[in-house]
């Protein structure tokens, strides 16, 4: 779904993409790990249209991406998370997700006036399918609250909720387990699971081990900007010299 | 009797006047999030448009074409729309102190445009000779000033619903998310700089028709109606009525420009003789006061912004 060729990402001098070429195969959950400063965020930044690579080329589902903006690769069906959870915090959860449906009529000008039969339906529509993920993400009890009273882990599932309104053939998460309970991270993984059972494909930053090993498979290793690992999960783990050189600071256990 | 109501004449129908342009600073400002800081020169594009486009052609100067006077208006308010579509345009990278510093230039620029190009603007004395519809049909400055008032009230209602319906609808929600969040925005598939733009152009033009009232109500225009103060007089409003909230905008509206014609009245009456001359000078020491205050005391205004749900959406309630 994902190809990158010979991929760049520089600030000034520095590197941080370093010629990465690699592809998420389609209906994969796809782990991404490296020791911090590797990287892999910059790496998540270019592809998502976030920063422009300084070189190489990325092709998303076929089309050559490479200088597309996130607002263009998000209607064609590559959404992303951050690292540090981006709600709209004085607006209704239900509203962040009544946001994100592309192609709404209702987002312009004129359209309240002369539109408004049509603008009504879909607006039915769309909260009638943000309940339905709403409870999905066990967020549907918070639905009428504002966005920024959620913890930090229901932000994280709240970002999640908000690309499962367009049906993303990618969703790329950026570190989604990070500083989230442990019952909040068993739900998550349950519906990144049950998401990739129905095609979904997952590319995921993870610093946690445990949850690349058990719940990734192929995974992605970067050091310095470069990839120095593609293979199974299973791989990854017995070699030992990816373990102890590079990843010394998060050993699995 | 008749004094005091002709004064309340004169003082809701500013109040209403003004009242329309915070709620276009209420659009760019409350709703998208975008520091205007030259409304004057919007506000004065409107003012003068009017005058212009609806002026007869006087000897000396240029423009004056005698359009009728909803011709006259309406060309007021494309000339603050296109003004700000170049002005957006330039600024389209630029936000928050940037845009609000870039714009506040503007003003400035439009202010100087006003003072010195004389063959279109009258320069420094202004444009006066202004024929106001009706005027001579009416014929007495009561009942004239009392129909204008009602005009102005029902536009400012008519401003005030639109302004409701847009805040309501998923075109609003899009502009709050990109006030909230312009990155995360982008991320769900939205361009900002597209629809900032829109805001920027649409308040800006509701900015210009209050001036072309306000233009239509004196029958006379001069670059001193258009000085950076009155960008701060408006955005003072907005601050203490409570941003994001169109009844806040007009609320705080009422209350400033009551506090500005009190303090004068009570300046003039009261204040020792040295002091008279410096009236105006107090008068604009009290709008930084009553925005800093306000900011201090009551950061989100009289009113303040509430959580709104697409209209066309029944309210969820929780289990």
């Amino acid at each position: 779904m994902i190809e990158t060729q010979n991929l760049i990402t520089s600030f000034g001098l520095l590197k941080a993409v370093d010629n990465v070429s690699l592809s998420v195969a389609k209906g994969t959950i796809t782990g991404l790990i490296g020791p911090n400063g590797a990287g892999k965020s910059t790496l998540f930044n270019t592809l998502t249209g976030v920063i422009r690579p300084t070189s190489g080329e990325i092709h998303f589902d076929g089309i050559r991406t490479t200088k597309s903006p996130p607002d263009v690769l998000f209607r064609q069906g590559l959404a992303h998370t951050f690292q540090i959870p981006r709600p709209f915090p004085q607006m209704t959860v239900l509203e962040n997700l009544m946001l994100a449906p592309t192609g709404q009529v209702g987002e312009s000008l004129f359209a309240p006036f002369f539109m408004m039969k049509k603008v009504k339906r879909q607006e039915r529509e769309i909260q009638a399918k943000a309940m339905d993920i709403l409870t999905f993400t066990t967020l549907d009890t918070m639905a009428n609250d504002p966005a920024g009273k959620l913890s930090g882990g229901q932000m994280k599932l709240l970002e999640l909720a908000r690309v499962l309104m367009v049906d993303p053939k990618v969703i790329l998460l950026d570190e989604p387990a990070a500083g989230v309970s442990p019952a909040l991270t068993e739900i998550l993984v349950e519906k990144i699971k049950d998401l990739n059972a129905r095609g979904h494909t997952f590319f995921i930053i993870e610093h946690d081990m445990d949850f690349i090993m058990r719940h990734c498979e192929p995974v992605i290793a970067m050091v310095s900007g470069h990839v120095v690992f593609e293979g199974s999960g299973e791989a990854a783990r017995s070699d030992p010299q990816l373990v102890n050189a590079y990843l010394g600071d998060m050993t699995y256990e | 009797m008749i004094g005091i109501v002709s004064y309340l004449v004169f003082f809701l129908t500013m109040g209403f006047v003004l009242s329309i342009a915070v709620l276009g600073l209420n659009l760019q400002w409350g709703y998208t999030g975008l520091f205007n800081g030259g409304v004057a020169a919007f506000f004065g594009a409107g003012a003068y448009g009017v005058i212009l486009f609806g002026g007869s052609n006087k000897a000396g100067q240029l423009i004056g074409f005698g359009l009728p006077y909803p011709f006259a208006v309406a060309g007021a308010v494309l000339l603050a729309g296109l003004l700000a579509w170049i002005v957006g345009l330039i600024t389209t990278h630029l936000r928050h102190d940037y845009l609000a510093i870039a714009t506040f230039g503007v003003a400035i620029a439009v202010e100087n445009f006003a003072r010195n190009a004389e063959p279109i603007t009258g320069g420094a004395k202004g444009l006066r000779g202004f024929e106001r519809p009706f005027e001579t049909v009416i014929n007495d400055p009561f009942w004239f000033n009392l129909a204008y008032l009602i005009f102005v009230f029902v536009v400012l209602i008519i401003v005030y619903n639109i302004l409701e319906n847009i805040g309501q609808s998923p075109f609003g929600r899009l502009l709050r998310a990109i006030r909230e969040d312009e990155v995360a925005a982008q991320s769900l598939g939205k361009s900002p700089a597209r629809v900032r733009l829109q805001a920027f152009i649409f308040g800006s033009m509701i900015m210009g028709l209050s001036g072309a009232l306000y233009a239509t109500f004196y029958a006379f225009i001069s670059p001193q109606d258009i000085v950076p103060i009155l960008t701060f007089q408006i955005w003072s409003m907005l601050i203490v009525g409570g941003s994001g909230n169109n009844k806040g905008a007009v609320f705080g509206t009422l209350i400033v420009w009551a506090g500005w014609v009190g303090s004068g009245w009570v300046l003039t009456q009261f204040a020792p003789v040295e002091m008279q001359l410096y009236i105006g000078t107090i008068q604009f020491i009290m709008i930084g006061l009553i925005i800093v205050l306000t900011l201090l005391i009551r950061p989100k205004g009289l009113l303040p912004e509430k959580l709104i749900i697409s209209r066309s959406v029944a309210r969820v309630k929780p289990e």
